[in-house]
């Protein structure tokens, strides 16, 4: 799950804290102690395996841009003269996996406005509302193999599918162009929004009851003093959990692998290929064709796209909390 | 509604509506959540024949168990004669186990000696451990370049880029329980050494009971990562049927099934033993599930 995401300390904290470790005073040369060895050891350890499986890799995979690898063995590595970034710049399709992924994303956004909604109507704590914000997060647990097995049922192409027994109708909803990202969508909103409910139920009850009481006394109704003071005070969580959503959308893989699975004879993802995102696309490039080399040019270009997106949410974020004071 | 309409409303009229409004749009959001489930596990328990020979949806089937039967029976993918499913729950379980449980410990540790100790080089260490956390750069699917290299992507050994790495804990976890043991009192702890245990003897008889709360989410956090984790056993086992973990096990069924035409009541079978484990598991612990997705963020 997103745990990555959750920082339990802002930087700022985490700046406060590490100065205040160094500002303590070294006077007298302290005498070795075992304990230190010990510390020595487990703090090193996390920082040893970032260093062997995250900074190796991350090396070795912006080399491999400049080369050509075969079966995707690195001991074949062979400079290209910038062969893949010529490709690269003349790649349709990575252009239409761009294309689909951002419109997933908008998933991603969707489910983030449902949550919002939802955790609003909990709020208000009618009767049961524990039990259903409960119930509203078992999606987000669910394997997206089985949601997606779900979701098949819903969308199955025979007259017994759920959807066309309720339409009458006999639609492949998986099987046309112009229906199976919209199948991949329904699957992300019905899965997505479970956690920012829980989120933005915890970020109402941060919010200063004072506010309200305030509020009330200059006779503020109920949705003016919703949109003065509860979105305001809540803006930080809504910028972190867009931020979160678009990571989350630019990285769209599993349930388009799964509802749009690749046609080995075509090479399509879906039908028109347009189950193709652009993690899918990586994995076929690099996985199904062996291409690792160049799937690391896309891999970087889509970091690069990734970065200015999380850079202006980051932006919007630090302007919110400041308006806070 | 104009304003003089609003006016004429009593205040207590005007409750009941926007109470009934919120029942109905929680009550509307269940259905779209819930439906599905319910869809699945009907469809689990008709006959194939029914569906087949059925003209739209059966919603009330009669009840036949040939869906979780043919589970068994009909999977191509047996190791030694046993079910895929089967292997795939025993492999999530213990390459998802290693990796957590391991992880956790030493992160643990570690967040355990820059809360409460006072190490020479320990600004210089969380500085970096700081700079890990911010920089969120990954080589991603690329990375099997790397692992092909270690020769980690063949036989057996296929396993390992998806446990090792796990082994050495997160900056994320550090950062998470870092706050818990830090609002540990110190009190107890020289008790403790007084006492005359130890670096270890400290964290695991004192500092791990009293925490419990903190890392049993985190497991929990890491555990349902693992069991879900669909795509990094696709690249990395997806050869290696001995080391299918559930979810490529269940893809690769459901594939082979629903490829043959009909038996949608197999899948959905196959699904909801997929699911089940956790649901259940979540029902029991739900309040740390929660819990570890809201703490330590909501400042945020």
């Amino acid at each position: 799950m997103q745990d990555n995401y959750a920082l339990p300390l802002s930087d700022e904290e985490v700046q406060k804290e590490t100065a205040v470790q160094t500002e303590k005073p070294n006077k007298q040369k302290r005498k070795f102690r075992r304990e230190w060895l010990y510390c020595w050891i487990v703090v090193s350890l996390p920082i040893l395996g970032y260093v062997l499986f995250n900074a190796f890799p991350i090396g070795i995979s912006i080399v491999s841009m400049f080369t050509d690898i075969k079966h995707n063995q690195i001991a074949t590595m062979q400079w290209n003269n910038f062969a893949h970034f010529a490709t690269f710049f003349h790649d349709a399709k990575y252009l239409k996996a761009l294309g689909i992924t951002l419109w997933l994303t908008g998933a991603q956004f969707l489910s983030l406005l449902i949550a919002l909604v939802v955790a609003t109507l909990l709020k208000t704590k009618v009767k049961g509302s524990r039990l259903m914000q409960t119930l509203y997060f078992i999606p987000y647990i669910c394997s997206i193999v089985a949601v997606t097995i779900m979701w098949n049922q819903i969308f199955s192409t025979s007259e017994a599918g759920v959807l066309n027994t309720i339409l009458g109708t006999q639609i492949s909803w998986r099987g046309e162009a112009k229906y199976v990202t919209w199948c991949i969508f329904t699957v992300i909103v019905w899965q997505a929004p479970g956690y920012g409910i829980v989120m933005f139920t915890a970020a109402f009850l941060g919010v200063d009851p004072c506010l309200y009481e305030a509020a009330k006394i200059d006779g503020a109704n109920g949705w003016q003093s919703y949109t003065k003071i509860t979105l305001p005070q809540i803006a930080p969580m809504i910028l972190f959990l867009a931020l979160a959503g678009w990571q989350a959308g630019l990285g769209t893989f599993d349930a388009a692998q799964v509802m749009a699975p690749l046609n080995t004879f075509t090479g399509n993802a879906g039908p028109e290929d347009m189950g193709l995102t652009l993690a899918y696309y990586n994995y076929i490039k690099g996985m199904q064709f062996s291409h690792m080399d160049y799937a690391s040019v896309m891999n970087w270009a889509t970091a690069i796209i990734n970065f200015a997106g999380a850079f202006l949410f980051l932006k919007l974020r630090k302007r919110a909390e400041d308006n806070l004071g | 509604m104009t304003n003089v309409e609003r006016k004429k409303l009593s205040p207590k009229t005007k409750n009941v509506l926007s109470k009934c409004g919120t029942y109905f749009g929680l009550i509307v959001y269940f259905l779209f959540l819930f439906l599905p489930f319910l869809v699945v596990i009907i469809t689990s328990f008709t006959s194939d024949a029914e569906i087949a020979n059925s003209k739209g949806f059966v919603w009330f089937p009669h009840l036949s168990g040939e869906g979780y039967r043919m589970v068994f029976e009909f999977d191509p993918n047996k190791v030694n004669g046993v079910p895929s499913l089967l292997i795939g729950f025993f492999n999530t379980m213990w390459q998802t186990l290693l990796p957590t449980v391991t992880g956790l410990l030493v992160s643990g540790l570690a967040a355990y000696a820059y809360a409460k100790y006072d190490f020479p080089g320990k600004s210089k260490f969380f500085a970096s451990i700081i700079l890990m956390m911010t920089i969120p750069v990954s080589a991603g699917i690329t990375g099997y370049l790397f692992y092909g290299m270690l020769g980690w992507t063949k036989g057996g050994a296929s396993v390992l880029p998806l446990i090792v790495p796990g082994l050495f804990g997160s900056a994320g976890m550090i950062f998470f329980i870092y706050p818990y043991l830090k609002a540990l009192p110190d009190g107890v702890l020289e008790a403790a050494k007084i006492d005359g245990m130890g670096f270890f003897g400290i964290f695991f008889r004192i500092v791990f009971p009293l925490s419990m709360p903190v890392f049993l989410s985190q497991f929990l956090f890491g555990f349902v990562g693992g069991y879900n984790n669909y795509s990094g056993a696709l690249v990395y086992l997806a050869n290696q049927r001995s080391l299918w973990t559930l979810q490529l096990a269940l893809n690769q069924l459901v594939t082979y099934i629903t490829g043959a035409g009909g038996y949608d009541n197999v899948a959905c079978a196959a699904a909801i033993m997929a699911l089940a484990p956790l649901v259940i598991l979540y029902c029991f612990v739900q309040k740390y599930f929660i819990e570890g997705v809201t703490v330590g963020s909501v400042k945020g």
